[in-house]
């Protein structure tokens, strides 16, 4: 069920009327329910390989916990799961990739996304951050909550099932503020991303046939296409789920206004971000090997180089299982590879960044530098989205050595943008939704929006409500003349 | 509950209707603004329909409907207020949500329900896409604000096409942005025959708007000169939709519930059509076996003979449509089967192939399927042909001499004039020629 269909509306609707209808202990099973129907439409195989899995860690997580502390069985037990549900997400991604199908070798929608949830469950278990849950229906509420199965944002156990087993309380500020983020979020996906994405899908489509100018604008389109298609479904969804009066984590924090690529990181897809971190970097930098690996080193080379090879290793595997966890393609693993140096770089080599600053008499703290910054991180951002969207290693060097040596600027202004799916009317309407974003992102920094719209008059938060809602209507790219395009990050 | 909580919820509830009483106006001007309705037909009607004291006879059906029942005629004849609501590729869903609207809105005698078998064959409302919808939409747009309305674009789409329903500014959304044409049609639509309804924007040179729903065509085609699509593949009752016959027993029973007479009526198609159908009688013995178990009349005009009506092809505008002509003629006729001074047995033949026994065979015109040509004839295999094409740029050529074969081709891309030499195989005296543009 796509959440740009009717049917998810009419859905959503249906699912929070009947949820505040049922009393209060009782809600999780509503949401239990409509997530089982949910998932349903992507087929009952999945749904059956997606509940085996959880009884699988149902299972797993009683056992780590009702096992002796420090105990090998127990460690096992952990590391076992943890193996297969990592070589499953593996094995099912790799054959999705490779085009092999069948049996177990096909990849349930969101694998990627509840997969990691269930990960983070059993480690938590097995860390004693969470008891294991012994209600195996409520769970799988928690697996299956259908807000978060397809793109996420990956909820540790601990912070939501609380919530859905507690069950939300119905206020109008919920519904209001909550209805408001689910149609900025279609704003977001129906006019700006979907439409980004007739332009892009055209250029991508054939990197050859374009000019380094043209392939340079669509790397910028695409970037804000990303932002906007998954930003925009996580404004959906938390919307939705604020409805029901359950929080869920934020996945973006105005991603294009890092000065850096760390900190773009922080800000873009922060459940991820934070995944990795948590069960990636924080045990790869904190084992005993690596420990012992930093002694070795602060003591026979130096005291920095014993620091940056803790970190250069750990955020090797972060950045190399990143990759991996967008695709299995090369592509991917190039992308995660150009970030992963890009971090490392900058993360190890700061204080010579800073000497250099110092010597070139760059004020770091002036705005001019701060804008180059931001401007700097965005064209890094949108190099790495060309990586992953051109299908060889052959079309990466074509695409540099186009932007190189076949720039043809003047495709900028002669019309050419204009032939590439997007029409002047339709190229206009992306710039200045775009533009709108970007002052809505700016207004945000400063404070919450909604509250300041809720504080306005009467009359003027209504036309704007209405305005909103038609503008999502008459300018969205959905219906049959376009097919509703889905989400992207639907798909790793 | 206590009066500062009452307040409180009045207030949000006052609220959200607001807005979506500012979202609906806001929909209202953009619909005002680039939707350019100033040459609808079924604006006025529609219009016309709202604001009548009383209809007492009611027409429904596709274009046959609104070509062939001149209100004006049948006003005079019965002394009665008759009212048409036909339009443009009317299918019987619209038709049933307009009948439910009159049986409730107005007192109503009779309706008259025309049947035509393209319409028939066309109703699929799966496979209903935006052109198709237009049928929909042409009607759907006029009509008051209700649940039967409601109901109606509900059922008349798939969901994906509820937005373009509902809101029709968004079927149009890229013209806002044409400022010349946004400017072009406030002016058009500051006219004052336009904010009246009136008929000015409605007058064309080869038809008009009449009023109460009948447009008049001053169309003629010559004799024996048809030229359609039809005409390749036999009329199949087996291929009509179960939604036709669903819509059709829904509207029976609409009408018998609010206790207004139905007939089903089917508007004299042109002898071309009917041969080109192969198949006509099956669907007239199908909608007469309905009629006969639901009980109610059935009037086929296609059986019509010709002393009551003569079907020549200059009442015709084409192949299907009788023109204002045509028109006028049999709506006397109807008039004269509503009031009782002829009897429809006594008009009719049984079956088609009564009525082409008893006619004069001869060359009726040509089928077309891109540069593929098929002659269509009465009793076809009684003549040969000599066929020549003169086309609009180039020399004239013989496409084929005196022969019985009936199918051949022209260039494709080419335009001209045929003509055909229709000679009888018995007797080479009798002999007609037409001449038809391709």
């Amino acid at each position: 069920m796509s959440l740009v269909s009717l049917k998810f509306i009419g859905f959503s609707i249906l699912t929070a009327m009947v949820y505040f209808l049922v009393p209060k202990k009782y809600r999780w099973m509503v949401l239990l329910s409509s997530s089982i129907l949910f998932y349903m439409e992507t087929g009952k195989r999945a749904l059956f390989h997606l509940g085996m899995a959880s009884l699988f860690v149902f299972l797993a997580g009683i056992y780590i916990e009702r096992s002796p502390v420090k105990t090998k069985k127990r460690k096992f037990v952990l590391i076992a799961s943890v193996l297969l549900l990592a070589g499953w997400l593996a094995a099912v991604k790799t054959a999705g990739s490779k085009g092999w199908g069948g049996g177990f070798l096909f990849v349930p929608l969101g694998i990627s996304y509840f997969s990691f949830s269930l990960i983070s469950y059993l480690a938590d278990v097995y860390w004693e951050k969470e008891e294991a849950v012994t209600n195996f229906l409520k769970f799988l509420t928690y697996v299956l909550f259908f807000p978060k199965i397809l793109q996420g944002p990956i909820t540790r156990h601990k912070d939501l099932a609380a919530q859905i087993n507690e069950g939300g309380n119905l206020t109008y500020k919920n519904v209001c503020f909550g209805t408001q983020r689910m149609i900025y979020g279609y704003f977001k996906k129906m006019v700006i991303a979907d439409r980004a994405a007739l332009f892009t899908n055209t250029v991508f489509a054939q990197v050859s046939q374009y000019s380094g100018s043209v392939i340079l604008v669509a790397s910028f389109i695409g970037a804000f296409q990303l932002y906007c298609d998954f930003s925009g479904y996580m404004d959906i969804v938390l919307g939705f789920t604020q409805i029901l009066g359950i929080r869920m984590d934020e996945n973006f924090d105005h991603p294009f206004f890092s000065r850096g690529a760390a900190e773009f990181w922080r800000k873009w897809h922060i459940t991820l971000g934070s995944w990795f971190r948590d069960y990636v970097y924080t045990p790869v930098a904190m084992s005993h090997s690596m420990k012992r690996l930093g002694r070795w080193s602060r003591k026979n080379i130096n005291k920095r180089v014993g620091n940056s090879v803790i970190k250069l290793i750990a955020l090797s595997a972060v950045w190399l299982l990143t990759g991996l966890w967008h695709g299995t393609g090369w592509n991917y693993i190039l992308w995660g590879g150009y970030w992963g140096s890009l971090i490392i770089f900058s993360t190890i080599f700061e204080p010579e960044i800073l000497k250099l600053n110092r010597n070139l008499h760059v004020h770091t703290n002036a705005a001019s530098w701060h804008v180059f910054q931001r401007c700097r991180t965005f064209v890094i951002f949108s190099f790495g989205i060309m990586i992953t969207q051109v299908s060889s290693l052959y079309e990466i060097k074509l695409v540099v050595y186009k932007i190189v040596k076949s720039f043809q600027i003047w495709n900028l202004f002669d019309g050419t943008l204009y032939s590439l799916g997007l029409n002047r009317v339709n190229f206009n309407i992306f710039l200045v939704s775009l533009f709108l974003v970007g002052m809505i992102s700016l207004l945000q920094e400063q404070g919450s929006l909604r509250e300041r719209i809720g504080g306005l008059n009467a009359p003027v938060r209504w036309g704007i409500y209405a305005i909103a809602l038609s503008s999502v209507l008459f300018l969205g790219i959905y219906g049959v003349e376009y097919g509703s395009a889905s989400f992207a990050y639907e798909h790793f | 509950m206590d009066m500062k909580k009452v307040k409180t919820y009045a207030g949000r509830l006052f609220a959200a209707v607001c807005t979506w009483l500012l979202f609906l106006e806001l929909w209202n001007v953009l619909h005002y603004m680039i939707v350019d309705d100033t040459h609808s037909y079924t604006r006025v009607m529609m219009h016309e329909y709202y604001n009548q004291e009383n209809i007492n006879i009611l027409f429904s059906g596709a274009s046959l409907c609104y070509r062939s029942f001149d209100t004006q005629v049948l006003d005079e004849r019965l002394g009665v207020n008759t009212f048409n609501v036909g339009s443009s590729s009317q299918d019987l869903d619209a038709s049933y949500y307009l009948i439910k609207d009159a049986v409730n809105r107005y007192d109503l005698d009779h309706i008259y329900l025309e049947l035509s078998p393209v319409m028939a064959l066309y109703m699929d409302i799966e496979e209903r896409d935006s052109g198709k919808l237009n049928g929909t939409y042409i009607v759907s747009d006029y009509m008051k604000p209700s649940i039967s309305r409601t109901a109606y674009l509900l059922n008349a789409s798939r969901p994906e096409y509820y937005v373009n329903s509902f809101l029709p500014a968004r079927r149009n959304w890229e013209k806002l942005f044409d400022l010349a044409y946004v400017g072009a049609l406030l002016k058009k639509k500051s006219s004052a025959d336009y904010r009246d309804y009136g008929y000015d924007q409605l007058v064309y040179d080869t038809e008009y708007y009449a009023g109460k729903g009948y447009v008049a065509s001053k169309v003629k085609t010559s004799e024996h000169a048809f030229y359609g699509t039809d005409g390749f593949t036999a009329l199949k009752v087996e291929d009509i939709n179960e939604e036709w016959f669903q819509y059709l027993y829904k509207i029976i029973r609409c009408c018998k519930e609010n206790e207004v007479e139905l007939t089903l009526v089917c508007a004299p198609l042109s002898e071309y059509l009917l041969i080109a159908y192969e198949k006509y009688d099956e669907y007239h013995r199908m909608i007469e076996r309905i009629a006969g178990e639901e009980k109610v009349d059935f009037w086929d005009f296609n059986l019509i003979r010709k002393e009551y009506f003569s079907g020549k092809a200059e009442l015709y505008q084409d192949e299907a449509h009788l023109n204002m002509y045509g028109a006028k003629n049999f709506s006397e006729l109807v008039a004269d089967l509503i009031l009782g001074k002829v009897r429809y047995e006594d008009i009719c033949y049984e079956s088609l192939d009564s009525r082409f026994e008893a006619a004069e065979p001869g060359l009726c015109g040509v089928a077309h399927d891109l540069e593929d040509m098929k002659i269509i004839a009465n009793d076809g295999e009684m003549f040969e042909y000599q066929i020549r094409a003169i086309p609009d740029e180039g020399e004239e050529y013989l496409i084929q001499e005196f022969s019985c074969n009936t199918e051949f081709s022209v260039k494709a891309g080419e335009y001209g004039i045929l003509t055909i030499v229709a000679r009888r195989i018995d007797d080479w005296s009798d002999f007609t020629k037409a001449e038809i543009c391709y």
